[in-house]
């Protein structure tokens, strides 16, 4: 579904990814673990089209189209989503309206009619109970006065409102308490279909633990230098990242 | 200069009422002199009073500066500055004076010597006047027009104020609003313009606050070749308090000066100001606020803040906010930013599906929002337009 190839990033002058290689088929779940800096954020801002990330080199290809020629919302219409680490907050904007812009944006960009207020609410508002998230959430500007909590679970409403094909989780696990990440969890969990893929970023253990993946890869200085299963995991939690330098 | 002393000689009339008031301005005026700023200025000869009046829906409706008529009654009071004089000249004289010997802005002085027909409005005591009053300025000529209002909130009154002005082209507007608010009285003034680009817009806005009183106001521009607008409050009694607040949207090469003071004399007194530019193309804000808090004005609490949003490489926002504080026990504090649009927060969006034009009009609508949502519904529905 997902094919990394050979691809070299360059951010603020310097280069971050180098000829990393990446594969994921559908139905997959792939977590990619790494030191601080080795690179696995810039590897989520690349896919999701983040104009800081110059590319160098290198391909990726999602549903047969080269994502590298396309932009950021075009990648959002052709099924690609990505948690952000710091969801942003941006005021002025209710929340409800910001995600039915975005999910008829999307829907528009897939060639679908757009969602009517009262089909959209009926969607939201189960989605919301599905989340745990407080009624009061729909009429707040778009993540503002959200506790660090409050906004990967906003960022995870997101992902079931849209349904995608590709899905980036960047650190969701951090800044979340053990309740909201089995929440956050079973939101993740409750999307997964045989015919879409999930890339988990993260540093821990922790999150693994709740959304287990197929594959592991560790990241370092921009390359990926070790994959397996979910066994990689446990390993790496007791040795740290240091063995799989060699 | 000298051709302004042209134009105030031909106005003397030895019938006007207004005569001694007219020349004590033009004085204090000559006193004060133009800033540097203001020597390009090439005001256009003064608009007489138009010879056919219109027809408006508004409660108070001035044509180049000329009052022209009311539709208001009892119990509220509306009159020429002349009738006025005679009637209800102890609320206004009190004013002049002050007027003339504090005044400092030039262009205030001058709507002294300069102005065209004046009004006073007058709020009795314990009047709750329910719905809005609208006031309209049409500036139908390319000569300068001096309007004047005079308004006195008697104790515990209160008013919703709407203030329009449309402007033709090359219109000149050189505006002067006097306010004085009585013991427990409230006052919600708010401001549109429609002007047209080649138009010059200056207003001077002066309000005095008694005890428990309360003075509420937004401007709101979509600016012209030249906007100025020059904002004093003073906080004369305990316990009064001012929110003014302002948003300029421009583009062109159109400039806007925001000028306000707000002088705490009284102790316990709260004032907040909040002003926003948006700018495009080669526009220019200049902001200069100042919070004055004397030395007896102790439990001040007052705040001030600038905002401005660049949309444009070739904008300018200037941006001067100013304390100046002489007692020791007061709350105040201000702030400014001036920037373009957040790229990470652009970026969210995208990522969400939108559009970049998209993305950046929801985000100027986000930087706009706070101000907007606080008009009046009739104003909000001018600046849809």
């Amino acid at each position: 579904m997902i094919e990394i190839i050979n691809l070299s990033v360059r951010v603020a002058g310097k280069e971050i990814l180098k000829k990393l290689n990446l594969s994921i088929g559908a139905g997959e779940i792939h977590a990619i673990m790494g030191p601080n800096g080795a690179g696995k954020s810039t590897l989520a801002r690349t896919l999701a089209g983040h104009p800081s990330c110059e590319i160098i080199s290198g391909e990726i290809w999602f549903k047969k189209q080269n994502l590298l020629d396309m932009t950021p919302e075009a990648r959002a219409h052709l099924g690609l989503f990505m948690s952000f680490q710091y969801p942003l907050e941006i005021s002025g904007l209710s929340n409800q309206l910001f995600l039915q812009t975005a999910l008829n944006a999307i829907r528009k960009g897939k060639q679908l009619e757009p969602l009517s207020d009262i089909e959209f609410n009926t969607l939201l508002e189960t989605k919301m109970h599905m989340m745990g998230i407080r009624e009061e959430f729909k009429e707040r500007s778009i993540n503002e006065g959200f506790s660090g909590g409050e906004k990967k679970k906003n960022e995870i409403l997101q992902m079931a409102l849209f349904n995608p094909d590709f899905t980036i989780l960047d650190e969701t696990d951090s800044g979340l308490d053990i309740d909201s990440m089995r929440i956050v969890a079973q939101g993740v969990n409750a999307m997964k279909r045989t015919d879409n893929a999930l890339l988990i970023i993260t540093h821990y253990q922790r999150l693994l633990d709740y959304i287990r993946p197929d594959f592991i890869h560790v990241l370092n200085d921009g390359a990926i230098v070790r994959s397996g299963g979910f066994e990689l995991a446990k390993e790496l939690e007791s040795t740290g990242y240091q063995t799989c330098n060699s | 200069m000298q051709l302004l002393e042209e134009y105030f000689e031909k106005l003397l009339d030895i019938k006007d009422s207004l005569l001694s008031w007219r020349k004590q301005a033009w004085d204090r005026f000559q006193k004060i002199g133009l800033p540097s700023n203001f020597k390009d200025l090439c005001i256009p000869q003064i608009a007489e009073c138009p010879k056919t009046t219109e027809d408006a829906s508004a409660e108070l409706h001035f044509v180049d500066g000329y009052f022209q008529k009311t539709s208001l009654s009892h119990p509220i009071i509306c009159l020429s500055l002349h009738d006025a004089m005679r009637n209800y000249g102890i609320f206004l004289q009190n004013r002049w004076v002050r007027t003339l010997k504090e005044e400092t802005d030039p262009l205030a002085a001058l709507n002294g010597a300069f102005q065209g027909k004046g009004a006073f409005l007058y709020i009795p005591p314990h009047c709750h006047v329910k719905n809005p009053i609208e006031i309209l300025h049409h500036l139908n000529s390319s000569h300068a027009a001096s309007p004047r209002l005079h308004i006195y909130m008697n104790k515990n009154s209160s008013l919703t104020l709407l203030q329009h002005t449309v402007g033709a082209s090359n219109s000149f507007c050189n505006a002067f609003i006097d306010i004085t608010l009585d013991e427990g009285s409230e006052l919600h003034f708010q401001e549109t313009q429609n002007l047209e680009s080649s138009s010059r817009y200056f207003q001077n806005f002066r309000a005095t606050l008694k005890k428990d009183s309360k003075l509420n106001a937004l401007f709101f521009s979509q600016g012209a070749q030249f906007v100025y607008n020059s904002t004093k409050v003073q906080l004369l009694e305990t316990n009064s308090e001012t929110e003014l607040r302002g948003l300029a949207n421009l583009t062109h090469s159109f400039q806007h000066h925001t000028h306000v003071v707000v002088d705490h004399v009284a102790p316990g007194c709260r004032s907040h100001q909040h002003f926003k530019n948006v700018l495009k193309d080669k526009s220019q804000s200049n902001f200069e606020g100042k919070i004055l808090v004397r030395s007896a004005a102790q439990k001040t609490d007052s705040y001030q803040l600038n905002n401005n949003l660049l949309l444009s490489d070739e904008a300018w926002a200037h941006s001067k906010p100013n304390l100046k504080i002489f007692a020791d026990d007061v709350k105040a504090s201000h702030g400014s930013t001036t920037a373009p649009l957040n790229a990470e927060e652009i970026f969210y969006l995208r990522s969400r599906g939108l559009t970049q034009m998209e993305a950046e009009k929801w985000l100027i609508h986000g930087f706009v929002h706070e101000l907007m949502d606080k008009a009046h519904p009739s104003v909000q529905k001018r600046l849809e337009v």
